[in-house]
């Protein structure tokens, strides 16, 4: 990602265009929709989702189970239901580690520049420099089993690429007048970065977020569909799809199901992301 | 590429190949190399060591008693310090050794030989596909930016990029090997199983390893057409998910570069469609796309892993997925080191081509 030199044109607070307010809601739409699956799963599902009934194992999507049961007689939408709180709250925390480290690690480099900047920025490109779904993992793999040490390996994975976006972001912006501004007018340099700086790189990093939500789902629902996350009898998405595997040809609803839901939600994010894109820059 | 273009300009002269500015540049290039890896090896490492698991007493198996475990431990010399059993480790990377499988009980590069063709057929094949097929549909989409197949690459841009390996993968298997049985899935008894192309069933013989090329060396239609079969769900799940970046990133680079001046100064010159969209335009707007393929190459080494569990086909992925099972921590290791290694030359290799693109950046080097 280039970074042009010139300096940045000043903030302006973007029209309240109808577009931009539908970006908006629906935003908001999202955050409210998956807050509620994450938080109250309790209160929206239909059944338990723990509870074996192995006589009507595979049944097929009806009335009484939307999404059919599993091979113990599960109800899959009420698992799908309470897998959000594994499967979307672990993407979130993972992006949430990635960004908070890289902001602060990014900015740090920019700051200080000369020698630490570009020792922390070679460190950067050697994460980079790792075929990331291999290095997941194998560090995933080497902690052992369990969601704890995926979402571990994806936060390692994750950090460098909001480093360097943060620190091209954080160079431009230093150049600019406003900083000149308040140094001139006796800002402490602490102040300069946390109040001038930083809230100035919340747009894209407020894109990239939301654009890698969907792209942590993926991975983290790869590595779980591998063995490599959440252990039974936890719902989470990508284990389910693994669960089904063995019975695709018996009950085709238990692999399809959980992985609309995947699919819909990632889908969600990134045209999210694109369309908050779109806002930012027009 | 080089077509109607003056040749001195973008292939150097055989002697001037190895200036010292190149050889600078290639030991660079290795001493980068060497640290990739060993940061890599180092993490790997460093996270073995601090996990619950225990390798020998997995070695030992089962029934072993705690002596057994213990003799094991001591074979293994993972009861001599952290530091010391590092720097034992790499010594042995150096010597191009990467331990024994506790799994296999054999040499691991032997095993990693042995499944790499499997791999790199289905790699090389998907990417090729992927690669041709995205970059023609993007140039047409920029091209012609309206239209039904505008919007229908729209929508396979965006839900291709979205949509997770592992389920196109389960889904492709269901309703088009399952029900109406058009591809293979049965190829040994436990289900969904596609697996490479059996070479005896088909009547040729194992020379590489990979079915395409062997049905090739044996001449035999029949088993190319087989092996194709063999290869087309695997090959599906990997093209339906990458083909998105491609197409969209062709697009966007291509219709940036339609809109520059110099296609409108060659136009207003008379120069014909073809040579101003083809050959200047087109040539142009590959660079991002090339440096994206070489990431996606990077995504590959790993996405294989999901593809070939999914279709059991015996290859690099495969064998990794069995060493995570079994917490195989030397074979773990061992795929870390060389897919990095083999990610690491693959974006040199793509630096390779920038030059016989836009010959400008030979010259600034």
């Amino acid at each position: 990602m280039s970074v042009a030199k010139l300096p940045a044109a000043p903030e302006t607070a973007s029209p309240t265009r109808k577009a931009g307010r539908g970006v908006v809601w629906w935003a908001v739409g999202t955050v409210l929709v998956l807050a509620a699956l994450v938080l109250i799963p309790g209160l929206l599902a239909p059944a338990d989702p723990y509870k074996l009934d192995i006589i009507n194992r595979f049944t097929p999507p009806h009335g009484g189970n939307l999404f059919g049961t599993d091979d113990s007689g599960r109800d899959i939408l009420s698992r799908v239901i309470h897998g959000a709180r594994y499967s979307i709250g672990s993407a979130v925390l993972i992006i949430t580690v990635a960004a908070l480290v890289g902001t602060v690690y990014g900015s740090l480099a920019a700051w200080y520049g000369g020698i630490l900047d570009r020792l922390l920025m070679r460190t950067v490109d050697v994460f980079l420099a790792f075929p990331y779904l291999v290095f997941a993992m194998a560090v995933a793999a080497s902690m052992g089993r369990g969601l704890t040490s995926t979402i571990v390996a994806l936060s390692l994975l994750w950090w460098p690429s909001y480093a360097r976006m943060i620190r091209g972001q954080v160079k431009s912006i230093l150049n600019d007048y406003h900083i000149r501004a308040a140094t001139t007018l006796g800002a402490r340099r602490g102040q300069i970065l946390r109040w001038h700086v930083i809230p100035h790189t919340y747009n894209q990093l407020l894109v990239r977020f939301t654009l890698d939500i969907g792209n942590a789902l993926v991975a983290l629902t790869g590595l779980a569909f591998l063995g490599l996350g959440a252990t039974p009898p936890l719902p989470e998405w990508g284990r389910m799809v693994a669960d089904s595997k063995q019975f695709a040809l018996l009950a085709w609803w238990y692999a399809v199901f959980p992985g609309v839901v995947i699919f819909a939600t990632v889908l969600n994010f990134v045209l999210l992301g694109e369309a908050l894109r779109k806002r930012s820059t027009s | 590429m080089t077509q109607g273009r003056n040749p001195e300009v973008t292939r150097p002269a055989p002697g001037q190949s190895f200036g010292a500015g190149r050889l600078a540049r290639f030991v660079k290039g290795v001493v980068w190399l060497l640290v990739v890896v060993l940061v890599a090896v180092s993490i790997t490492f460093a996270l073995s060591r601090i996990v619950p698991a225990d390798p020998a007493r997995l070695a030992a198996g089962l029934e072993a008693g705690p002596e057994q475990v213990e003799r094991v431990r001591q074979d293994m010399g993972l009861d001599d310090p952290v530091m010391v059993q590092y720097v034992r480790y790499i010594t042995g990377l150096v010597r191009g050794d990467f331990g024994d499988s506790i799994r296999t009980r054999g040499p691991i590069l032997d095993d990693v030989v042995e499944a790499l063709p499997a791999s790199i057929e289905l790699i090389v094949v998907s990417f090729t596909i992927f690669a041709s097929l995205g970059i023609l549909a993007g140039a047409a989409w920029a091209y012609w930016p309206r239209g039904v197949h505008a919007v229908l690459l729209r929508v396979v841009a965006v839900a291709g990029s979205a949509v997770p390996v592992f389920w196109v993968g389960l889904l492709l298997q269901i309703f088009l090997a399952a029900r109406p049985d058009w591809f293979p899935l049965v190829a040994r008894l436990d289900f969904p199983v596609a697996g490479n192309l059996n070479h005896q069933a088909a009547g040729i013989a194992e020379v590489t390893g990979a079915g395409l090329l062997d049905a090739l060396i044996a001449r035999s239609p029949s088993a190319m057409l087989e092996a194709a079969r063999v290869l087309f769900l695997p090959v599906m799940t990997i093209v339906i998910h990458n083909i998105a970046l491609t197409i969209a990133l062709m697009r966007s680079s291509l219709a940036d570069q339609l809109d520059r001046e110099y296609v409108r100064a060659a136009r207003a010159r008379g120069l014909s469609e073809w040579r101003v969209v083809v050959v200047d335009a087109l040539r142009n707007a590959l660079n991002p796309v090339v440096t994206m393929l070489g990431l996606q190459l990077g995504w590959l080494l790993g996405g294989v892993v999901i593809v070939e569990v999914i279709f059991s086909w015996p290859g690099i992925g495969l064998y990794a997925f069995s060493s995570f099972q079994s917490f195989d921590y030397n074979a773990i290791m061992a795929i870390t080191v060389l897919a990095t290694a083999g990610f690491v030359l693959v974006n040199a290799l793509v630096g390779q081509i920038y030059p016989l693109l836009d010959p400008r950046i030979k010259e600034a080097r």
